[in-house]
């Protein structure tokens, strides 16, 4: 299956790595892959400490209003430029549309004031100077920049290993001109695993569907949740995938963590498992499953999968500039 | 009622000439809503229906001109204006596959100013997935819609029942820096994800460590500054009330 995602230029510049609330707290792995693999591609890049949550959980369960989010993120957007890094890079799809949705509201003359007499309370100000140099990209787009060096990087080949895309909606839906390829059938994910050697599963019925999670949907409404879920992993089933590889933490909880609940609740078998794009890529180019991709946050058991693809025998690692590591 | 367009109204060039719709601000002034979409010509459906909507007849409540005044919405009002009631919005929709939702129907409620949007619970239903925006042909987004009616509710008292479960997640927030799903709420649904879940939560740190990612909070000076922006923007005021709500 060719490579239809569209080629970007590299983006070079000075990244900040967005911590997620759900990443931190649910698959820590995830932040590790990623630094991993920005170190493997040469990404120049912080986390910072001084960075907040982007209240995205609040904000979609409707506990936060929207002016106090636009007011974080544009005190977010004021501390990755003061540090020097303004390429806020998310893990997260919700971080990554609240953030630009925050952009382009602050982007009006009245908005801005508005949100700038409350930064004024902390010493801040979103400026043209601010609004200027900061930068949005999810941590996928940062890594497909950079896709040409992956190629010599796989230590792991991964043949015969038949991968599908859940598209997040907060990556494709919310800015759609912005996706990197098509929204409705995002090859990102799959485009950027093919140098490891992966069978792409490409468009699936119900590819677009969401995850079922809903925000408060997964804890008010579970049986509408749940029937969203089934269905997918159904289709996903049809496909005889392997791995269903993610790019958001929430869609992430609902697939691994009810993937079994609802095989055995609704006595269907789904033999397929749940990772991260960044972790099965690490995965591919020689990361520890459990010092880099920290596995055992999973609630899916992964080791048949870590087996079959020879990631518990340690192999060399290799990095961008050409050297070999331990 | 809206007749049907003019040839000349539909001529793109013609409509070029018009560059936005004047709709009603909450002031009661009239401001105009510009196509946003640049050199493209400006959309005649949204004048028609800005025409036919726009009058006090059909806002009596004032609660469309609220709608399209909300900076959420700027890049979706002229969309909402020009809602062609196709339904690609609902078709798309999983809280309408697997609920009593319909988009369309707020879309359409929307337009008229209906008041009982206000009281609707049925808003409540809307997964946020964003599909109805991203398919939708006009512009419009259900999923902002939706957003704004809930803030509403939450805002007048009516819909503090929904959100009262939720509000562990801005205390939380509050003390720590910390977002993520609080454990009340984890707790209430996690029995089903059996030990390995169980060891997640008692081995968090440990695991952190052994990945090297790091303190999970953020740094007092952020805290401090979260603080402070939470406060200005009153964000645990507005949820006061829903303390002594029951749970939805």
């Amino acid at each position: 299956m060719p490579t239809t995602t569209p080629d970007i230029a590299p983006i070079t510049g000075r990244v900040e790595l967005f911590r997620s609330c759900l990443v931190s707290t649910q698959y820590p792995g995830v932040e590790a892959a990623t630094k991993w693999l920005f170190e493997q591609l040469d990404v120049e890049y912080i986390v910072n400490q001084d960075q907040t949550c982007c209240t995205g959980l609040g904000y979609y369960t409707d506990v936060v209003s929207f002016p106090t989010t636009v007011a974080v993120a544009a005190r977010n957007a004021c501390v990755a430029v003061e540090a020097g890094h303004p390429i806020q890079a998310y893990l997260c799809s919700t971080c990554y549309a609240i953030n630009k949705k925050a952009r382009d509201v602050l982007e009006e003359p009245e908005q801005r004031r508005r949100t700038n007499d409350v930064l004024k309370k902390v010493g801040r100000e979103y400026d043209d100077a601010v609004a200027s140099t900061v930068r949005h990209h999810h941590v996928l787009e940062v890594l497909w920049s950079r896709h040409p060096s992956i190629r010599g990087l796989v230590r792991r080949r991964l043949s015969g290993l038949k991968v599908a895309t859940h598209p997040a909606c907060h990556y494709c839906k919310v800015f759609p001109d912005e996706v990197l390829g098509d929204g409705e059938d995002l090859m990102l994910p799959e485009d950027l695993l093919e140098p490891t050697g992966v069978e792409k599963t490409g468009y699936y019925p119900e590819k677009g569907t969401h995850c079922g999670a809903g925000f408060r949907q997964r804890f008010v409404n579970p049986g509408m949740s749940m029937a969203v879920t089934r269905e997918k992993l159904r289709r996903l089933a049809e496909q005889g995938v392997d791995v269903c590889v993610h790019m958001c933490p929430n869609c992430h909880i609902q697939f691994d963590r009810f993937h079994d609940v609802i095989s055995q609740t609704a006595g269907e078998d789904y033999p397929f498992v749940h990772l991260h794009v960044q972790q099965l890529l690490a995965l591919a180019l020689g990361a520890d499953p459990d010092k880099v991709c920290g596995v055992e946050a999973h609630s899916q058991n992964l080791e048949p999968l870590l087996e079959r693809i020879g990631a518990r025998e340690r192999v060399s690692v290799a990095v961008a500039g050409g050297s070999e590591a331990g | 009622m809206i007749g049907l367009p003019e040839r000349a109204e539909l001529d793109p060039a013609a409509g070029a000439q018009e560059v936005g719709a004047a709709v009603p601000a909450t002031d009661g002034e009239q401001r105009a809503v510009s196509d946003t979409s640049g050199d493209r010509p400006s959309n005649p459906y949204a004048t028609l229906a800005a025409n036919a909507f726009a009058s006090p007849a059909g806002d009596d409540s004032g609660l469309l001109a609220r709608i399209l005044s909300d900076p959420r919405m700027h890049h979706h009002a002229a969309g909402l204006l020009s809602c062609l009631q196709c339904g690609i919005c609902t078709s798309g929709c999983p809280a309408a596959r697997f609920g009593d939702f319909s988009p369309r129907e707020i879309s359409r409620r929307a337009l008229l100013g209906d008041p009982t949007l206000l009281e609707d619970d049925s808003v409540w239903l809307c997964c946020y997935c964003y599909t109805c925006q991203s398919r939708c042909p006009r512009g419009n987004s259900v999923a902002v819609i939706n957003q704004i009616i809930r803030g509403m509710q939450v805002e007048s008292g009516y819909g503090l029942k929904h959100v009262a479960v939720f509000i562990a997640w801005t205390e939380q927030f509050y003390a720590t820096g910390l977002g993520g799903w609080p454990r009340q709420l984890l707790d209430a649904i996690a029995d089903a994800w059996g030990d390995r879940w169980w060891n997640l939560v008692e081995h968090l740190e440990e695991m952190r460590d052994e990945l090297g990612v790091g303190s999970l909070y953020p740094s007092e000076k952020a805290m401090g500054e979260l603080r402070a922006i939470m406060d200005e923007t009153g964000s645990r005021e507005r949820l006061q009330a829903a303390e002594a709500q029951p749970r939805a």
